[in-house]
């Protein structure tokens, strides 16, 4: 059943929200903070297809716009991350090409986030676009998606596989 | 087929919706009223997060920022080898401690009453912002736009208020400037962020010959009504001048006291102080006379200034 995996996908995103907003930010890496949430956003959609990809995209960003050190334009976060996810999603069994595949996909859908996010806050007119921040952010984005989706994604399989039956799990 | 008709429609509708918060800026009513519900539900997650998991983040942040400065390097390296032995004895809590002490002297020095909050969240990094979330919020007496200072200097202003957090803009967040004013010369500018550089503020002089000398500290000028700047909160030293004399658009670029990857216990001052304080909140360069030193020899000097200097100490303290 879809909204099984619809709830799956809120019940991973909502805490993790939280989890990057005050614990992964706050350790002091250099560049981009680790994107848990974007990296989630990916990995539902690779597992669960595009339809609850967006939606998992959707609720991530827009979260991401609003909880407490969000300052920004609302909504930007929420745009970008529904179409990762549903653009992530709507790749043909991208888990059956093989799981390194996957996790590269689910690194790019980071980099296109954070791509996708200075460009329409250029185009909406955000004043804290700073366009030479985008080499050292969209590296290090990169290397971080990447450690984070060899974790996550193993872990979101599964608990799909568990939560609904893997004959629906990929009929999006 | 994994793209059915109904995802396209699920993900087509999700993005109007999104788009249109954002290009419509619907700022006040609908998205205020959301975002205050936001903030109501995810503050005591943020805090119980911050909580369970700041030893290790604090852990993370000494062992990272290792490479980040040579000078820092001894200093980090006796922290992280005692730093178990010190989360054992109950370092941090005595760390604390000494930060909500020297943050009371800045605030009993200028006079300020400040509500301490400690740092919960921080957005900093792809999101193009410089923002952190605080502890504290209406029902500690916390409203918008008022300044946010901590040990070292000055950290930002209060730009949004939830019952039990608030969130503060950095000075290092590119919409941020702040009136501010050489302490020597008493030359004014404006010290501004550009959300790329936190170590780097820059400040323009408003005066395009006023003389500047590198390592002059400066401070903020105060606003209208003390909001959102009250005066005389240190801000950070000059390193250097871009430019010529006569030049407008003279920059000097500021290198800020606080540090805001290390950003803890901060105030957020409440009560303004009844005078400007100019420089006196400056930290000492030579660490000879201490403050209670200064306090007390006022009273046998002048008697019309010990009145001023002791009877709001006693306000901050009960603040």
């Amino acid at each position: 059943m879809r909204w099984r995996q619809v709830f799956l996908a809120f019940a991973l995103i909502i805490p993790a929200v939280a989890f990057e907003l005050s614990v992964l930010s706050r350790l002091g890496l250099p560049g981009a903070t680790p994107d848990l949430v974007a990296v989630l956003v990916g990995a539902v959609a690779v597992v669960c297809g595009s339809g609850v990809g967006a939606i998992a995209g959707f609720t991530g960003g827009l979260l991401l716009d609003l909880v407490p050190p969000a300052d920004g334009i609302v909504g930007i976060w929420a745009a970008v991350f529904t179409i990762v996810g549903y653009l992530i999603g709507s790749r043909e069994s991208l888990l059956l090409r093989g799981r390194f595949v996957a996790v590269l996909e689910v690194a790019a859908g980071g980099l296109a986030a954070v791509v996708g996010r200075v460009l329409l806050g250029g185009v909406l007119g955000d004043p804290r676009v700073v366009w030479q921040s985008l080499p050292v952010l969209l590296v290090t984005e990169f290397v971080y998606c990447l450690a984070l989706a060899a974790l996550v994604l193993p872990v979101v399989a599964v608990l799909a596989r568990r939560l609904a039956p893997p004959g629906e799990a990929r009929s999006a | 087929m994994r793209n059915s008709r109904r995802s396209r429609i699920t993900a087509a509708v999700l993005l109007v919706v999104a788009l249109s918060f954002a290009v419509l800026g619907l700022q006040g009513g609908a998205v205020g009223s959301l975002k205050h519900g936001a903030a109501g539900v995810f503050g005591p997650v943020e805090r119980g997060f911050h909580g369970f998991f700041s030893p290790i983040g604090r852990f993370f942040s000494g062992l990272t920022s290792i490479n980040a400065k040579d000078r820092e390097l001894a200093k980090l390296r006796d922290e992280v080898a005692g730093l178990n032995q010190r989360l054992a004895n109950g370092g941090y809590a005595t760390n604390r401690a000494a930060e909500l002490d020297s943050m009371l002297r800045v605030a009993a020095l200028g006079r300020y009453t400040v509500v301490p909050a400690q740092v919960v969240a921080v957005n900093i990094g792809q999101d193009l912002t410089w923002t952190v979330t605080l502890d504290a919020g209406s029902r500690d007496g916390i409203a918008v736009d008022e300044t946010v200072l901590d040990g070292d200097g000055l950290v930002g202003r209060v730009t949004a208020v939830g019952a039990t957090n608030c969130t503060v803009v950095l000075l290092a967040d590119a919409t941020s400037s702040v009136g501010s004013r050489l302490a020597g010369t008493m030359e004014i500018g404006v010290t501004s962020g550009d959300g790329l550089h936190p170590r780097a503020l820059s400040m323009q002089l408003f005066d395009p010959f006023a003389d500047v000398k590198i390592g002059e500290r400066i401070v903020t000028v105060g606003s209208a009504n003390y909001r959102p700047f009250v005066p005389g909160v240190p801000i950070g030293t000059v390193t250097s001048v871009q430019g010529v004399k006569g030049q407008s658009g003279r920059l000097a670029i500021v290198a800020p006291f606080v540090d805001v990857f290390r950003l803890d216990l901060v105030g957020i001052v409440v009560d303004p102080p009844r005078t400007d304080p100019r420089d006196h909140v400056l930290p000492t360069p030579i660490a000879t006379p201490t403050v209670t030193v200064t306090v007390t020899a006022s009273p046998a000097g002048t008697p019309s200034s010990a009145g001023p200097s002791t009877t709001p100490s006693a306000t901050t303290s009960g603040g």
